[in-house]
């Protein structure tokens, strides 16, 4: 029970504050393929009935403590070269695709016709920059929190040729794409899904697009084309100075050693494309952001005032105790609690301080009190 | 859209009592909550780092090593980022650390225990050096320059039971620059000298809460003078209090039940109450402060006949071999005995301790009716038909929209070929709800849509945990 109440003046004790808390998310190829179990089927690997899309988890999914990190998918648009009735799970691909554009990029032009994802930030569909073959990296909400933070997103994915499991899987080099030109104000375009920017590479050119708030990665299929993999439309290759003269190829399904791009989007499901994407992915890195709103009262302590205590070791035999029996002493308290009162007097939120604070006629104090939301 | 106010008797507001049970069972130095096992991943031996409690937010699940932290300096915004490069090496599965930029808000997390000096006493006599768990508060935000990034130390933020063998709980040391010497002593063990007033201010429920204590029926004590074991238990485990009547703490030697104590007259004296026959049978062997989550154990008694390494280390004769009392429940409860200094005996003993909470969840229910002859139409584009005008006259000073649109027929036929006759129906998918300034403020989601027709009443319940 408070002795006294001092009033808060909501013109000048009262603040509002809006903070901007990140955190650095690191997920290594390491836990997206090979750690939990044998690939393909790593057991922090879901996959569904539907086939839509694939479930990666930072532990085996079975777990109660895994958490679920971000969904791989595969689409096309269904102008691609790569549509057709003879591929496989052709709609649902396409599906995908327009799914995604339609969500993030929204419609276009008098037919209201689905806009087609780009790697510039004009979206005006000029043949050199529509990407009509993207990966799909749908992050968790919980790992993008309120949005991922412009300019800190990077992806590396190894563009070598896959030789199989006997022969050391994947070889050659790595590309690592980043938003490292954009900023928070500057190197992105904003869309019906919210801003999105550019992932790109000195060496490798544009890999594809980040959407910030939605916390969702596209990879056009030619990001993978580096300088030893086969770039998307064109035939494999013979790998001069591999193990006995073996193509270039993009992923083994186990029968065939090697298939390129083409052969991934086509010929396998998507649950397929996303075992083969999967164990490319060497490291994703990104800073997420979470807002903070919150309110700061100024709580303020005239010299004259709180200077007494109502616990009842203050007084000892009638007097006050830290006087050392002396009327002349100042009365001396410690601050250890705020108590915010509303206007009918009743306790609506209670203050701790991490340590007491001395109080006495000599001194005026005030305290912050952030209140967060 | 039109808008419903709820009616009087539409909101109802309740608190909704529970009492969540935990337990905890103690074997060879690890701690196990409700008897989940301690999960082993590839990177950690424990995935939570939890220590037999609960990890706060199970964020880092099965993650070690450190993050590396890139600030690009040519960049225009050199805020700190993580961009990788090609010759990055990341450990295997680091860590996700949260930081923050330091601008005048004031705001820093929360990362380091600090080592601090108090000056206290009368007339400032003396220091108090306290390397406790107060933790940084300012310096690394006063210390940093504008614009720099302040981290956190770790997301692995949990919480579990801790044990505290308190030899004389009652005991003092000398203290740095103290100036009459024996005026005023730094007490050895501070959280028994926190609980002394809570102690007495229980003893209205019983006399066994009193430090000092002196009576013909129940004998006489001084804590201060007294061994204690103090068990703690974090509020986060039984939220407002454990309920009285549930505590329950188990002495076991190689699986054999050795002793019981249970608060059975629900006043917070722990009672030994079994095995039947048990030496101090009936005895109270400690109190439970119910509202501050602690159990003060005191009974010395002999439990076991055989002496047991309870972790003791210095050749201190109380704890290093020794019969099983209640002084030496819960050893190894992260009070720092560790399975690998225990003699193998120590193994023989496990000890378990469960008890119930007392929660208190503010519910707030709400009625959203959806009457006959209300709630018939649709904003989606699809409730209309396909393909028709939507604007009949559109000029500089004026636009008209199309006021005979057709609406889509979706009742279902049972006949192919066959369109069932047209009936105004809805699918409702969810509820809005709105403030008084007609703010949208919350979304209820079905499951799955719900058939409304035009002459059915439907009522949707709500249910909102604040």
């Amino acid at each position: 029970m408070p002795i006294n109440y001092e009033l808060i003046d909501a013109t000048s004790d009262v603040a509002t504050t809006r903070t901007l808390l990140h955190e650095v998310i690191p997920l290594t190829g390491t836990i997206v393929s090979g750690t939990y179990g044998v690939f393909p089927n790593d057991e922090n690997i879901k996959n569904y009935s539907h086939g839509q899309f694939q479930s990666v988890y930072d532990y085996p999914f079975l777990s109660s403590s895994a958490n679920h990190i971000f969904d791989l998918s595969v689409g096309y648009d269904e102008t691609s070269a790569r549509s057709g009735s003879a591929s496989v799970q052709n709609k649902k691909k396409i599906n995908m695709y327009n799914q995604m554009s339609q969500v993030l990029l929204g419609y276009t032009g008098s037919t209201n016709k689905v806009r087609l994802f780009e790697s510039d930030l004009t979206l005006d569909e000029s043949v050199s920059n529509v990407m009509r073959e993207v990966f799909v990296i749908n992050f968790s909400r919980l790992l993008t929190k309120d949005e991922i933070k412009k300019g800190s997103f990077s992806i590396s994915v190894k563009t070598g040729s896959y030789f199989g499991p006997a022969a050391g899987y994947i070889t050659g080099g790595a590309a690592v794409y980043s938003d490292a030109t954009t900023t928070e104000t500057q190197g992105t375009l904003n869309t019906v899904g919210g801003d999105y920017g550019v992932l790109s590479s000195s060496t490798d050119g544009v890999g594809g697009v980040v959407f910030y708030q939605a916390g969702i990665a596209f990879l056009t299929a030619s990001a993978f084309s580096g300088n030893l993999g086969p770039t998307l439309g064109t035939i494999a290759t013979v790998k001069a100075g591999g193990p006995s003269l073996q193509p270039v190829g993009f992923y083994s399904d186990g029968v065939k050693t090697w298939h390129t791009v083409d052969e991934l989007l086509t010929g396998s499901s998507i649950s397929g494309a996303c075992d083969a994407v999967r164990q490319r992915i060497e490291n994703i890195s990104f800073n997420n952001t979470t807002e903070i709103n919150s309110t700061i009262y100024f709580c303020r302590m005239p010299h004259n005032k709180f200077n007494y205590s109502s616990n009842p070791t203050y007084l000892s035999g009638g007097s006050i105790r830290v006087k050392n029996e002396r009327r002349t002493n100042p009365p001396i308290s410690y601050i250890t609690t705020i108590g915010l009162y509303n206007s009918a007097n009743e306790l609506l939120a209670v203050a701790k301080l991490s340590e007491p604070l001395r109080k006495d006629p000599t001194n005026e104090l005030t305290l912050r009190v952030r209140l967060d939301y | 859209m039109s808008l419903k106010k709820f009616g009087r008797s539409d909101i109802i507001r309740n608190a909704m009592r529970a009492s969540p049970h935990s337990s905890f069972l103690i074997y060879s130095s690890s701690v196990y909550y409700d008897n989940k096992p301690i999960e082993s991943g590839e990177f950690s031996s424990d995935i939570l780092s939890a220590s037999g409690g609960l990890s706060l937010f199970e964020y880092n699940v099965d993650r070690s090593g450190s993050t590396i932290f890139i600030k690009d300096s040519t960049a225009e915004d050199r805020d700190i980022r993580n961009l990788l490069s090609a010759s990055t090496a990341l450990d295997p599965n680091p860590p996700i650390v949260p930081y923050i930029i330091k601008n005048g808000s004031m705001n820093y997390l929360k990362a380091h225990r600090r080592r601090r000096t108090l000056t206290e006493g009368g007339d400032l006599s003396f220091k108090i050096i306290s390397g406790g768990p107060m933790q940084e508060v300012s310096d690394d935000y006063l210390n940093s320059q504008e614009g720099s990034f302040l981290t956190g130390s770790s997301y692995v933020m949990t919480s579990s039971i801790t044990r505290e063998l308190m030899t004389i709980a009652g005991g003092t040391a000398s203290i740095d620059n103290i100036k009459p010497i024996g005026a005023v002593r730094r007490p050895n063990y501070r959280h028994y000298y926190g609980l002394k007033n809570s102690l007495n201010f229980y003893g209205t429920r019983s006399p066994h809460y009193f430090v000092e204590y002196s009576a013909s029926v129940t004998g006489e004590w001084n804590k201060d003078e007294q061994d204690i074991n103090l068990i703690s238990v974090p509020k986060i485990f039984y939220g407002t209090r454990m309920k009285p009547g549930s505590v329950s703490l188990k002495f076991y030697i190689t699986g054999t039940l050795v002793g019981e104590l249970q608060d059975t007259k629900y006043n917070g004296e722990l009672i030994q109450v079994g095995p039947p026959g048990s030496n101090g049978s009936g005895s109270v062997a400690g109190v439970a402060l119910y509202e501050e989550g602690f159990a003060l154990l005191t009974g010395s008694w002999k439990l076991t006949d055989q002496a047991f390494d309870f972790g003791g280390s210095g050749g201190d004769p109380r704890i290093d071999f020794i019969t099983g009392s209640w002084l030496y429940f819960a050893a190894g409860a992260n009070d720092g005995i560790s399975g690998s200094t225990v003699a193998a005996a120590t193994t023989s003993a496990s000890f378990d301790m469960s008890f119930k909470g007392h929660t208190e969840t503010q519910v707030l229910t709400m009625y959203a009716h959806a009457r006959r002859g209300e709630v018939n139409y649709s904003n989606n584009p699809t409730f209309l038909d396909f393909n028709q005008t939507k604007v009949s006259v559109s000029s500089s000073n004026l636009y008209i929209e199309n006021d005979s649109q057709t609406i889509k027929n979706t009742v279902s036929s049972s006949y192919k070929g066959f369109d069932a006759p047209f009936e105004r129906q809805v699918y409702v998918s969810r509820v809005g709800i709105y403030d008084e300034d007609k703010k949208l403020i919350g979304v209820a989601t079905l499951s799955s849509p719900v058939l409304k027709k035009e002459a059915q009443d439907l009522s949707f319940k709500l249910k909102l945990d604040l």
